[in-house]
């Protein structure tokens, strides 16, 4: 046979047994498999079988030594019995290694048979070739054959001698699971209701500053108390906004000492607990440098109506219950962040969302987690190719289902808000990133910092740069705040007190006016109102309407004011640097 | 109609010119590249302080490697040398020597080698030890408390969630500095 005969005879024989060699493979990944998970699972739960008879036989010599040291028999028996135990250790660690390149042998095996399989169905029935030699296809038809059942005996063997392994106790580890199931509380969630009577995160329900409401207090006075429900001293500095749920109001405060969680009551301001973080796994042990401006703690807080969280500017998460009781605490690591950490979190039904963005675009560092709120453990994590930034993710209820949206350098990602799919990402910001999302007519709409704002369209899958934005527009675009819209106008308000309105449908400017003041908090949308508080503590009123229509400014007090407030019926929170008020008719 | 466009001429003056807007424009971005630089967050890495490490064990089962990536180390000027290592003999040794009877490390990663009667030196074979923790816990139960754990930083993956340090009961697993990132028993006593 020639070099071309034999080739042609190879590849004959390749696709004749290429569709048994796919299943023989597959059926030999899914040994592999197999016996590595039985491996790993030996690993968590303890000895294997065989180890732990070698370790009772070991304590027993040895027990058997100490009451009769010169017997150099036992010793023998011993040192036998150590070689072999560690021999038997050290076996079942290299086994994992081994395991690992044998599935992937067995992966590559599969991939090509199946590529082979898949290529074969597509084919045209060949033409026979005249001069064909029968005695060779008859011959290659019987090798095939031969092939398939050799191959098979080999993979079949291959695994058979990997499930020489130690014995292992599976069911200790399934057991111990379903107690843990079965001590466990029933999953509950708050019902979109509650999300939306309560002020459970940064910029409200959603995470776009709009209240469910249709009126909120609209005059008070620092001055005389007038409207001013109470006030309470602020005990710890912090750049977070106050969250609400039910009677309770929470947030985070942090000076070198200490990292603290506050819990004061919605009724009359009074201080239910105060609890230090304490200890968390992992935490440095020497404080990160803090850009001063950032402070320690400007993430605002989340809840889920059981539980509330906390994220400070050295990576640490933790979980405390409405008690005052921490249930879980962990560090994700100190930011690598220009302008330290300021992404607030977000809770989706039982777990808490943590926009986890760091260092640059392509050191895949950023990270999208879900973590359990009862337990902390990750339900989902999704790497992003994000640099840092301080914007925060919003929950979006679109056409095609609830996305979690995020905007950060170069990329505003969409993703599926149960499980962190990736649904679709427009390449097109750029840095130092402030402002978060909001969203509209299926739109969300995004602020690159005193450039420009974007609308995307949130059907889209893939890369949707050039097929799904909308529209694009040259504006006075805030460096800070969040825009908000009533889904027909968008307003934005810059730091220097710019106040625009734009259309939703086409990005189309409809008005600008100047406010003598300097903001850092976001704007609110109650009702028919926006409500805009300064940097000086007063409030701007504006309606919202095509035409700029302001109503009396409100003075507030002496304080600076760098927090978004919070809404709940017929009341306002405020977080000043020196007072938490509460605004309303008493 | 079209406006007719401006003729554009390269003289040496616009090429000069040019060069030094170039100049201060590159300038500018190493400038601004060279400060964000500076205000970077500093790289941590995990690490063990060994005067919380309170020896229970999970560094050797709760890595996600295979073989844990915390090994034992030996603070040789704090080691008293003893003929009778508490971290090296198990508790009723029925004689001072190598034997594995005599053994209290599972896997035989310390080596005992005689200096001069009665002194003997104490390594660790790290591709032996499993940072099971067991020598430490007897060598301070006992002795000069110079065995300790540390991470080995040629094999950490530096999770960014790590998962010995989610399951230290002490609250041991602490990040360091990447410019620091042993803590050397020695350098760090406790006040």
């Amino acid at each position: 046979m020639n070099n071309k005969n034999r080739f042609q005879f190879f590849e004959d024989l390749w696709d004749s047994s290429a569709k048994n060699i796919a299943v023989v493979a597959a059926i030999y990944c899914i040994l592999v498999a197999g016996f590595l998970a039985y491996n790993y699972a030996a690993a968590q739960s303890g000895l294997p079988e065989k180890e732990r008879i070698y370790s009772q036989q070991m304590a027993e010599k040895k027990a058997l030594l100490i009451e009769d040291v010169k017997n150099e028999e036992l010793k023998s028996e011993i040192r036998d019995l150590d070689l072999a135990l560690r021999q038997q250790y050290f076996e079942r660690m290299a086994f994992s290694k081994r395991g690992k390149y044998l599935l992937l042998a067995g992966v590559i095996v599969l991939l090509l048979a199946l590529k082979k399989t898949v290529a074969m169905q597509k084919k045209l029935p060949k033409k026979r070739v005249k001069n064909k030699d029968p005695l060779r296809e008859a011959n290659a038809t019987t090798q095939a054959r031969q092939t398939v059942i050799g191959s098979s005996i080999v993979l079949l063997a291959g695994a058979l001698a990997l499930g020489f392994a130690p014995g292992v106790d599976l069911p200790s580890a399934s057991d111990e699971a379903e107690q843990i199931a079965e001590a466990a509380p029933q999953v509950t969630f708050p019902t979109q209701e509650e999300i939306r009577q309560n002020w459970s995160r940064f910029r409200g329900p959603g995470g776009v500053g709009v209240a469910h409401y249709e009126t909120a207090p609209t005059t008070w006075d620092g001055e005389s108390g007038d409207g001013i429900i109470w006030k309470t001293e602020v005990l710890l500095e912090g750049n977070n906004s106050p969250i609400v749920w039910g009677d309770r109001l929470f947030m985070s405060g942090a000076d070198e000492n200490t990292k603290e969680i506050f819990c004061y009551s919605t009724e009359d301001g009074a201080l239910l607990w105060r609890k230090p973080i304490g200890m968390v796994p992992g935490a440095p042990s020497e404080e990160p440098r803090v850009m001063e401006g950032t402070g320690r703690t400007a993430s605002t807080m989340a809840t889920d109506g059981a539980r509330v969280y906390a994220i400070f500017f050295d990576g640490s998460l933790v979980a405390f219950d409405f008690d005052g009781n921490r249930v879980w605490a962990k560090n994700l690591g100190v930011p690598d962040s220009v302008y330290g950490y300021a992404t607030s979190l977000m809770c989706y039904q039982d777990k808490v969302i943590v926009q986890y963005d760091q260092g640059y675009e392509d050191d895949d560092t950023s990270v999208l987690y879900a973590f359990d709120g009862k337990t902390g453990s990750v339900v989902w994590q999704t790497v992003r190719p994000v640099a840092n930034s301080w914007t925060s993710p919003i929950l979006a209820k679109t056409n095609s289902g609830e996305q979690i949206i995020t905007v950060s350098e170069p990329w505003v990602i969409g993703y599926k808000a149960d499980s962190g799919e990736e649904l679709w990402r427009a390449t097109m910001m750029g840095t130092d990133l402030a402002p978060s999302p909001v969203i509209a007519k299926d739109m969300a709409i995004v602020i690159q910092p005193n450039e420009w704002m974007a609308a995307i369209k949130t059907d889209g899958s893939g890369d949707v740069t050039e097929s799904h934005v909308a529209w694009h527009v040259d504006c006075m675009a805030p460096d800070i705040g969040s825009p908000v819209t009533d889904g027909e106008l968008i307003w934005l308000l810059t730091t220097m007190g710019t106040l625009s309105c734009h259309k939703v449908e086409t990005g189309e400017m409809l008005y600008e006016h100047e406010m003598d003041d300097m903001f850092q908090s976001s704007p609110v949308l109650v009702g028919e109102w926006i409500y805009m508080m300064s940097e000086k503590g007063k409030t701007y009123r504006v309606k919202t309407t095509a035409e700029f229509e302001q109503a009396e400014e409100v003075p507030f007090i002496d304080e600076w004011i760098l927090a978004s407030p919070a809404f709940t019926q017929g009341r306002i929170f405020v977080r000043g640097d020196r007072f938490l008020y509460c605004l309303g008719s008493k | 109609m079209d406006k007719p466009k401006k003729e554009t001429k390269i003289t040496r003056r616009s090429v000069l010119r040019d060069g030094v807007r170039s100049f201060f424009v590159l300038s500018m971005g190493g400038a601004s590249g060279y400060l964000v630089s500076r205000v970077q967050a500093e790289d941590y890495v995990w690490q063990i302080d060994p005067h919380k490490c309170i020896s229970c064990g999970n560094c050797a089962s709760h890595c996600v490697l295979e073989e844990s990536a915390s090994k034992c180390v030996q603070s040789y000027p704090m080691c008293g040398y003893c003929k009778l290592c508490t971290g090296f003999f198990n508790a009723a040794p029925s004689a001072l020597d190598t034997g594995a009877e005599n053994q209290l490390c599972p896997t035989g990663a310390i080596i005992r080698t005689f200096v001069e009667d009665p002194y003997f030196d104490y390594t660790i074979d790290e591709s032996l030890c499993i940072g099971c923790a067991k020598c430490v816990k007897w060598c301070e139960a006992f002795g000069n408390a110079s065995l300790y754990l540390q991470v080995r930083h040629d094999r950490c993956l530096n999770c960014n969630e790590c998962s010995i340090a989610l399951a230290c009961p002490a609250d041991a697993f602490v990040r360091v500095p990447k410019s620091k990132p042993y803590r050397l028993k020695i350098e760090n006593k406790p006040e």
